[in-house]
């Protein structure tokens, strides 16, 4: 339960404003910083980096090499593929979303949601355009590419549960800038 | 609700939106237009993630500015 507790925090988080503010009575203050923690942390992208990217590049190079020695150059090509597109997509995402949360809080939601859906729209256009594209049979292995994102796409699911259950992240802001 | 009036038009969710929802349309027209023309298959994604970054920049530079 605590790290469904801990989970459900992180992805909301950057919702809305504080629950203490200025004009909250001295009582409901007192307890809010007592809740706080001590500050957000100087690189909150860090355990993210170190649990989930870094793994999952490791995991699709390694797919890489075993297709590569395997299957030939085609399954190389589509081994470094579909790392690079698993990645891509999960860390722009991230990285969008953490900047909203320090930008403009109040919109994390709509603007999330919103380029989270985007994302997947731009994922099926290029899936789409190697459809079409007439090389593309020919010279990556979409077996290989099947294989590696669904393989990086597991690694980084269980880094970021990890990271989001040992990342620290205030309930309550106690700069006061609500 | 804000105290300052005058910043209340920089949370309005629907200027992002637009700009999301607008870039990706444009930007991933201009793609497939040029797909078509060109007899390619690549510039639809192309457009598409160009559009999307373009958008995402002029968000945050509108909610940095505010």
């Amino acid at each position: 339960m605590a790290l469904v507790h801990d989970f459900v925090l992180f992805f909301t988080s950057g919702l809305g404003t504080p629950l203490t503010c200025r004009n909250d009575p001295p009582e409901q203050s007192r307890i809010g910083r007592q809740m706080t923690t001590a500050g957000t942390p100087d690189r909150p992208l860090a355990p993210l980096v170190r649990l989930a990217l870094v793994p999952s590049v490791v995991a699709g190079l390694g797919c890489a090499a075993v297709a590569a020695s395997t299957a030939g150059s085609e399954a190389l090509w589509g081994a470094l593929l579909g790392t690079v597109l698993v990645t891509g997509f999960f860390w722009f995402g991230q990285v969008v979303l953490h900047a909203l949360r320090t930008i403009a809080p109040g919109l994390f939601l709509v603007v999330g949601l919103l380029t989270y859906t985007l994302q997947v729209v731009a994922l099926l256009a290029v899936f789409a355009s190697f459809q079409r594209g007439a090389g593309w049979a020919e010279q990556v292995s979409g077996t290989a590419l099947g294989v590696t994102v669904i393989v990086c796409t597991a690694i980084w699911t269980v880094g970021l549960v990890v990271a989001s259950h040992f990342s620290r992240v205030p309930l309550y802001d106690a700069s006061g800038r609500a | 609700m804000s105290d300052n009036p005058e910043r209340r038009p920089s949370g309005d969710p629907w200027v992002p939106f637009g700009y999301l929802v607008g870039g990706a349309a444009f930007y991933g027209g201009v793609g497939w237009l040029l797909d078509r023309w060109l007899d390619t298959s690549f510039l639809l994604p192309i457009g598409l993630l160009f559009g999307i970054a373009l958008a995402l920049y002029l968000v945050f530079k509108l909610y940095l500015n505010a």
